[in-house]
């Protein structure tokens, strides 16, 4: 399969169609992948594909870093249905047009949760929980996929896919905040999750804001949940659940249980899963004479 | 002839986020027509409840607030035609979102008042300072998440000692 | 050097015995988790303070993900508080609590990685002192213990410590078999400790099995750089253009993870968190990665793109910090590898610097990159 990756990768470069292929290659460790950006023909032999490669490659597509300012006419990049997920969702956004991405679809069986947990194969025991029940394992928009593509009934519903979303829904309200408030206690407000995420793309993210000063900078409780807040309320109708800055978190906290109970939300609401489809649009920015309002007075 | 307003042991602190359009005229023509109303509340007036961002509403929780409202214009009758439609969906998620965080979300209230509806003020905004009354002051957001950096205030400590 | 010997299941009767001498302990701990053992929970294994002697994991596990910087160096504090009346501003003193603490469990790469954060914040040399740090740095003593399996990403040997060093350690704890370790008293805070726990302590330790264990371990380190050309390289301003600064840095994404898990790190940023007219003077932890960091008001950023941020990191840790300080700048604890999202790896640039160094006729100018 990845033979034929890169074959098209190679085809693509040599012919001046893409000035750059975003693809996984070996990383500094046996149990890790990395990014590389591929220039020279020669070079795709390095392409990999496997159940390590957990990096979301299309937030290399995102002006904050650094896509507009590199001058690459059309970019062919690696995607795995989650990642493909996140390109479709920038291009539903006008942060991307269709036609300067070639993407190359890669099916995938799941990834690892964690590189510490890559033992020599994927199975249940080390498989990311967000891959369960993944309608995406065969992409479902790609200008080149190695084999055929079949028809896949993306059409169910969003769940959340960690446990935790339902036990903390069971929870009482004060039992409820008191786990934030221990398990954010070692927030260093790093900024990992943002960075991470392929739909941050604020130029000046608001927490940087100084005037007037949104969200303190301090990693003090009203900065911490200020923030983790405000990254969940910007994200809603957008998130398209690619769980990395859960993996990136350096203080192994679970950041995107709150992104996860929004797409809930998003589904029960407005029947909508981010990044399926290239035209609708999320939906905060659009909206229905008849929506739901059972709780206005 | 107004209402006798009673003082009671903890008056609880709503800001409320309103169009300017309709309920802060709303609002404004219950003062007019000398109606008595929960002096709780403190109001800033924005153009259109459409502009109102879930940040606010955070910050005002944040800064102390016990509860927190926000109103515009009955559907349809947007002074911008659109502003409220984007303003009921963002509140349908952000209301998930503070319930999910351990907020009650009692706490949040959400009105359609226009400009001529001077009594429905007076009566959401009674009934709205009486049930956070009676839910207290906010315990998730006490003063060591409002103000952290009190406990290192010298006076406090001599005071604590 | 007074050595002695003391039982490892022993610790917990330490911490209490600390516990009980009114001292804060901070040690090494599992964080409970809400989903145990669902496929992505991991190990969370940070410093915090211990209440009592059943509840740590001393000599367990690897690396706590936090190391012991925060405890010397906060997260964020506030300097001072104001009040504007009028046209006079007050300023309003604040008062923080330096406990007597005790940390316990500290690996030989953080207890190194101190002296560098002394000789940026406590250096009388350089007339100033942070009292913030020295009023902790005072109160507190270091219990260390030496490393047992190190891990794929650690790399100390590589700049010139051990896993088993007793650098920066006031008491010095080495596991030498049969559930026992070999304690050595370092200074004269770690013999007020030793003297805290002298029940526990026995005999003279085993100086030669000691060195044994030490030697055994640094055998299991996998990841070895040469680390000796280093700075020379660096110091030639033609390298700083060098090609590779910009093929190895691309994908990084300035998330900053790196920098706050690094003991060594010590930016900070002071801002002041208004309400009205009153507010403090918050001085907390900040990165050199972040695409802001050297924005001028100008609006002209000197590090404009995110490869020379972390050109400038690898530098501030090989170059300046021993060249300025003479004390290291790396340590080799191998958090930043562990912790980056897009294995961007410090011991990659140590590489290719060293080959580098080795080959000056190499490209110094990639044209694909112009």
């Amino acid at each position: 399969m990845i033979e034929a990756i890169r074959n098209q990768a190679r085809l693509l470069l040599e012919n001046g169609d893409v000035d750059v292929v975003i693809g996984y290659a070996e990383g500094s460790d046996p149990s890790r992948t990395t990014p590389i950006f591929i220039r020279k023909a020669e070079d795709v032999e390095k392409l990999i594909y496997d159940p390590r490669c957990i990096n979301s490659l299309p937030l290399y597509l995102n002006k904050r870093h650094e896509y507009t300012r590199k001058g690459w006419k059309k970019t062919a990049i690696i995607g795995k249905g989650c990642d493909i997920r996140a390109i479709v969702q920038l291009i539903a956004e006008n942060q991307l047009k269709r036609d300067e991405i070639y993407i190359l679809g890669v099916p995938c069986e799941g990834v690892v949760s964690h590189p510490e947990k890559w033992d020599g194969s994927l199975h249940d025991g080390n498989r990311a929980s967000k891959c369960i029940g993944c309608d995406v394992m065969t992409p479902h928009e790609t200008d080149f996929f190695p084999g055929d593509k079949p028809d896949v009934d993306r059409s169910t519903p969003y769940e959340a896919t960690s446990k935790n979303v339902a036990t903390l829904m069971e929870l009482e309200l004060d039992k409820r905040f008191a786990f934030w408030r221990t398990d954010f206690d070692r927030c260093f407000k790093c900024y990992a999750c943002r960075e991470v995420c392929p739909h941050c793309s604020c130029n000046t993210c608001i927490t940087d804001e100084t005037t007037p000063s949104w969200i303190d900078p301090a990693a003090h409780k009203k900065g911490v949940f200020s923030w983790h807040l405000t990254r969940a309320m910007h994200l809603v109708g957008r998130c398209t659940g690619c769980g990395e800055c859960t993996r990136a978190c350096p203080m192994g906290i679970q950041v995107d249980l709150f992104n996860q109970r929004m797409k809930e939300v998003v589904q029960e609401s407005y029947s909508y899963k981010p990044g399926y489809s290239l035209e609708d649009k999320h939906p905060l920015i659009t909206y229905k004479v008849d929506d739901r309002e059972d709780f206005i007075k | 002839m107004g209402k006798k307003i009673e003082i009671h042991d903890f008056e609880p602190k709503i800001m409320a986020f309103v169009c300017k359009w309709c309920t802060y005229s709303g609002a404004d023509l219950a003062g007019t027509s000398r109606m008595d109303y929960s002096p709780n509340v403190r109001m800033i007036r924005l153009p259109c409840s459409g502009r109102i961002d879930p940040q606010f509403m955070i910050k005002a929780f944040e800064q102390g607030a016990d509860g927190v409202f926000i109103s515009g214009c009955h559907p349809g009758d947007c002074h911008y035609n659109e502003g409220n439609y984007y303003a009921r969906r963002r509140n349908t998620t952000f209301r998930q979102l503070m319930d999910f965080h351990g907020i009650d979300i009692e706490r949040i209230e959400f009105s359609w008042i226009s400009a001529a509806e001077a009594i429905k003020w007076t009566e959401v905004i009674d009934a709205f300072t009486e049930k956070v009354r009676e839910l207290g002051r906010h315990p998730q957001y006490d003063d060591e998440v409002v103000d952290p950096y009190a406990q290192f205030l010298v006076q406090n400590k001599q005071e604590s000692a | 050097m007074k050595t002695a010997t003391l039982n490892k299941s022993d610790i917990g009767k330490c911490i209490d015995l600390l516990l009980q001498a009114d001292l804060r302990v901070i040690a090494p701990r599992l964080q409970p988790q809400v989903d145990e053992d669902g496929p992505d929970a991991l190990e969370v294994l940070t410093f915090t303070e211990v209440k009592s002697g059943e509840d740590h994991q001393v000599g367990e596990g690897l690396l706590p993900l936090n190391g012991v910087k925060e405890f010397l160096f906060a997260k964020h504090e506030p300097l001072f508080a104001y009040e504007k009346r009028g046209k006079k501003i007050e300023i309003i003193p604040v008062h923080h609590e330096y406990p007597q603490t005790v940390i316990i469990g500290v690996r030989p790469c953080d207890a190194a990685s101190i002296a560098s954060l002394e000789s940026v914040f406590s250096d009388a040399n350089a007339g100033f002192e942070d009292p913030f740090f020295t009023e902790r740095r005072s109160r507190t003593t270091f219990i260390t213990y030496s490393c047992t399996a190190p891990d794929s990403s650690c790399f100390c040997t590589s700049v010139e410590l051990s896993p088993d060093s007793a650098k920066g350690s006031d008491l010095h704890l080495t596991e030498i078999g049969d559930g026992r370790l070999h304690v050595e008293v370092i200074t004269k805070a770690g013999e007020a400790v030793a003297k805290q726990l002298q029940d526990l302590l026995e005999g003279e330790g085993d100086q030669a099995a000691r060195e044994k264990a030490g030697a055994e371990v640094t055998e299991k380190l996998t990841r070895i750089r040469d680390s000796a050309p280093i700075m020379e390289w660096l110091m030639d301003t033609a390298n700083f253009d060098d090609e590779m600064w910009q093929r190895l840095g691309e994908k990084c994404i300035g998330c900053g993870a790196c920098t706050f898990v690094c003991p060594t790190c010590h930016c900070f940023d002071i801002v002041d968190e208004n309400k009205g007219s009153k507010g403090y003077r918050v001085k907390f932890w900040d990165s050199c990665q972040f695409d802001h960091f050297t924005l001028h008001a100008s609006g002209h950023n000197p590090r404009d793109w995110q490869y020379k941020r972390y050109r400038n990191r690898f530098n501030c840790k090989f170059k300046i910090y021993p060249e300025k300080f003479e004390t290291p700048g790396c340590v080799g604890c191998g958090r930043c590898i562990r912790a980056c999202p897009v294995n961007l790896d410090i011991t990659e640039y140590m590489a290719e610097v060293a080959h580098k160094a080795a080959n000056p006729n190499a490209m110094k100018a990639d044209p694909d990159f112009e």
